[in-house]
């Protein structure tokens, strides 16, 4: 009678593990998202770092030299994403560009996709996107800022910087 | 038989028991509902702080300090679209006030008299399109008391001579949900005034004449660097204790010839406008006033100056100037 009672609790033990392990494995596999959190930090660490690092910290950087050399860049205090805005206000779209991928593609792993937009109220001002899928992305992330800045005796802005990374 | 599967049935519930707290003791995580929750708050609270150290150290000070340049601007070209100077300190500061956040003066707006500067760039249109971006971006709710905003407009010992102050006040908060601040705090910039048109040449003799600063100190003074001084409209600062002195930038705008220890500027009438001149010192300040004339703290005589004075330009010192630019060889009373 003992024998029988123990084996009794001994496979209710054997059968609820099992029937635990089972529904665990199966959340696991459903509510795996390895990468979510880092797509989310990484767009808010491109916003904050854009809007930190500031111009005259990329004097190691060629191209950005030659902007402030040639005077397109006219203010070396201003952070990237102000200067981004500063050529968006003064129309140097096609610097801009090439200012992005020369600076932005040094701060985001080449894994990831992005896109910058500056926006003017709901004009989208400047579009720089890398890499496609965008749209059928699972994991979508965007991060946003408000950006201005002074040419000589004027302000320009505010502007909305937003990032959006996905994989 | 029927107690011996009762036996059965409880050691079974003792199995799913056990196993049951063995489940919950490793997956502690669950319980903890509010840990998802912390780095949501964390983000939130960090991005409003953010938001207002911006707010505070860049976005108000540039507002201002573009405003205000444009608003001095913008009184320049009043001044000169009235053809009159201000009536005193504090109407040059009511009307720096009102151009500077909201475009008016007593009320009309200056754009209808061709002074189009502060259009969509007053003080109070920056505040309103901080609000708005603040909170369609952020979703932060900025308010700004813009009824009771207080500023003024100086030169001290702070600002020296060729700079100008402003200081303003003002209430405002900031709700991030989480989070809120209430601060009330008094933003100041400075200015610069090279550049600007002296309000007492545009009045009194219809000219722009630009504040540029002098490349000679007062130990320089000679009566070949006087000659730089007059040909280069530049203007020189007096940098000694006399009670002489000029008035400073701001006093030029309600036609205030008092002196000013801190921050007085003065220049020499040039040919151009000197119209054959001979009973006044030709110190700008001097030539549109009774300041310095014989009999004045400033000397007894006008003396002309060798190598300067000419029939077509009878320029005159008093002897104070004589003095203070180091011309006293080359005096000639007449």
């Amino acid at each position: 009678m003992h024998k029988k009672a123990y084996f009794f609790t001994l496979d209710a033990f054997i059968a609820t593990s099992i029937i635990v392990i089972g529904i665990s494995l199966i959340l696991f596999a459903r509510t795996n998202k390895p990468y979510e959190m880092q797509t989310a930090f990484l767009s808010q660490d491109v916003i904050d770092t854009a809007s930190s690092i500031k111009i005259y910290e990329l004097s190691d950087n060629e191209y950005v030299s030659n902007l402030t050399a040639d005077g397109n860049i006219t203010n070396t205090q201003n952070t990237v994403l102000e200067q981004l805005g500063e050529f968006c206000y003064r129309e140097m779209n096609n610097t801009a560009g090439n200012f992005t991928e020369k600076v932005f593609l040094r701060i985001i792993p080449p894994e990831y996709n992005f896109q910058l937009l500056i926006k003017d109220g709901s004009d989208i001002l400047f579009n720089y996107t890398k890499g496609k899928g965008m749209e059928t992305s699972r994991v979508l992330i965007s991060s946003k800022n408000i950006i201005f800045g002074q040419i000589n005796n004027l302000m320009w802005g505010p502007y909305t910087s937003e990032v959006i990374t996905w994989q | 038989m029927a107690i011996k599967s009762k036996k059965g049935v409880f050691f079974t519930f003792m199995g799913i028991l056990v196993v049951s707290v063995l489940v919950l003791a490793f997956s502690s995580d669950v319980y903890v509902t509010s840990k998802n929750k912390i780095p949501v708050i964390k983000s939130r609270v960090k991005t409003a702080d953010n938001y207002l150290r911006n707010l505070e150290t860049s976005y108000l000070e540039t507002s201002l300090y573009t405003s205000s340049y444009n608003a001095l601007k913008s009184i320049i070209l009043y001044i000169n679209y009235e053809d009159d100077f201000l009536v005193s300190e504090n109407d040059l500061n009511a009307k720096f006030k009102e151009v500077l956040l909201s475009g008016t003066i007593d009320g009309a707006d200056i754009s209808n008299m061709g002074i189009t500067l502060m259009q969509d760039n007053t003080f109070i249109y920056r505040l309103e399109d901080i609000e708005r971006m603040s909170q369609d971006v952020l979703h932060i709710t900025t308010r700004f008391d813009e009824d009771n905003i207080n500023t003024v407009i100086f030169q001290s010992n702070d600002t020296g001579p060729w700079q100008v102050g402003v200081n303003l006040t003002m209430n405002y908060s900031v709700d991030a949900g989480i989070a809120s601040w209430n601060k009330t705090k008094t933003f100041s910039i400075i200015i610069s005034i090279i550049g600007f048109d002296d309000p007492l040449y545009l009045i009194n003799s219809g000219y722009s004449h630009p504040i540029k600063e002098t490349t000679f100190n007062d130990t320089e003074w000679n009566v070949d660097t006087l000659m730089g001084h007059i040909e280069n409209q530049t203007y020189r600062h007096e940098s000694n204790e006399s009670t002489e002195h000029s008035p400073n930038y701001l006093m030029r705008f309600y036609e205030s010839y008092s002196p000013s220890l801190c921050c007085g500027i003065e220049s020499m009438i040039n040919e151009t406008l000197c119209d054959g001149e001979t009973g006044k010192s030709y110190v700008d300040y001097c030539f549109w006033s009774d300041e310095c004339d014989p009999g004045t703290g400033y000397g007894n005589k006008l003396y002309n100056i060798l190598g300067i004075t000419t029939p077509s330009y009878p320029f005159k010192l008093d002897a104070y100037h004589i003095g203070q630019y180091n011309v006293k060889d080359e005096a000639e009373y007449i």
